[in-house]
């Protein structure tokens, strides 16, 4: 997996490309806990590139909306796929998580 | 109606992408559409990784196997490995509606092959661990 962010005004954006697998989980938890420590609190992942996700993906994705969680930040999810969304909804994970069919979408989730 | 094709593994998560080559190969050949074979990926990346991962606690190089039929409108994919007893039909299922705070981060690899394929069944037979795994794709 590959990572690339930007700054969208208040809101961090996270790009994710490739796999979200046990390699792509550790490296996106230990970049968002090197963005939370740099104070950003409101954060989409943008998942249009990445085109499979498995249960330690999710396990990933768990910690990370705990560390938000715990720092009071908000997560969004954005451009889910539709085979990697019913993976979710499966793992009762889409009453947990923010998802918006966009980036455009989950931008417009946060306060201007 | 395909013969049964079997890859050897080894307990090695590197084995992966050799699983998804030859899932991907038997799904094309079989005219199954891309959702089920990305399902089918996943259950299978699920089963190898457990495999690979947890049945030899002991150092060493261990070979396990993997064979995939498709035949009568179902795809059916055979695990037999010589590891620590595993039966995954008894794992437990996650408490999938415990709000974020209580949510366990793990343990829901097992759960999502089970929800994947139509049935799951294990045998411990002669010292291995034999899963069969069998998806309905009418």
């Amino acid at each position: 997996m590959t990572l690339s962010e930007e700054k969208n005004g208040k809101v961090f954006v996270l790009g994710l490309s490739g796999k979200l697998d046990i390699e792509g989980a550790k490296m996106l938890v230990e970049k968002m806990t090197q963005i939370l420590a740099g104070g950003e609190r409101y954060i989409v992942l943008d998942f249009t590139d990445i085109s499979y996700i498995n249960s330690a993906g999710l396990r990933g994705l768990i910690l990370v909306a705990k560390q938000l969680a715990s720092s009071g930040g908000k997560l969004v999810l954005a451009a889910v796929s539709e085979p990697n969304q019913n993976i979710l909804e499966i793992s009762g994970l889409t009453s947990i998580f923010t998802l918006r069919p966009t980036k455009a979408e989950a931008l417009g989730f946060f306060p201007q | 109606m395909s013969e049964p094709t079997t890859l050897i593994l080894k307990n090695d998560v590197l084995e992966l992408d050799s699983v998804v080559s030859f899932v991907s190969d038997v799904c094309i050949r079989n005219s199954i559409p891309a959702k089920t074979t990305h399902d089918l990926n996943l259950a299978l990346d699920e089963m190898i990784t457990n495999v690979a991962t947890h049945a030899y606690p002991e150092s060493g190089e261990h070979r396990f196997t993997l064979q995939i039929t498709v035949s009568n409108g179902e795809f059916v994919a055979r695990i037999e490995d010589e590891g620590v007893e595993f039966n995954p039909t008894e794992h437990p299922i996650p408490d999938l509606d415990a709000p974020l705070g209580e949510r366990k981060v793990g343990g829901l690899g097992i759960y999502l092959v089970r929800q994947i394929m139509t049935s799951v069944e294990y045998q411990r037979v002669a010292g291995k661990n034999v899963v069969t795994l069998r998806k309905k794709l009418t």
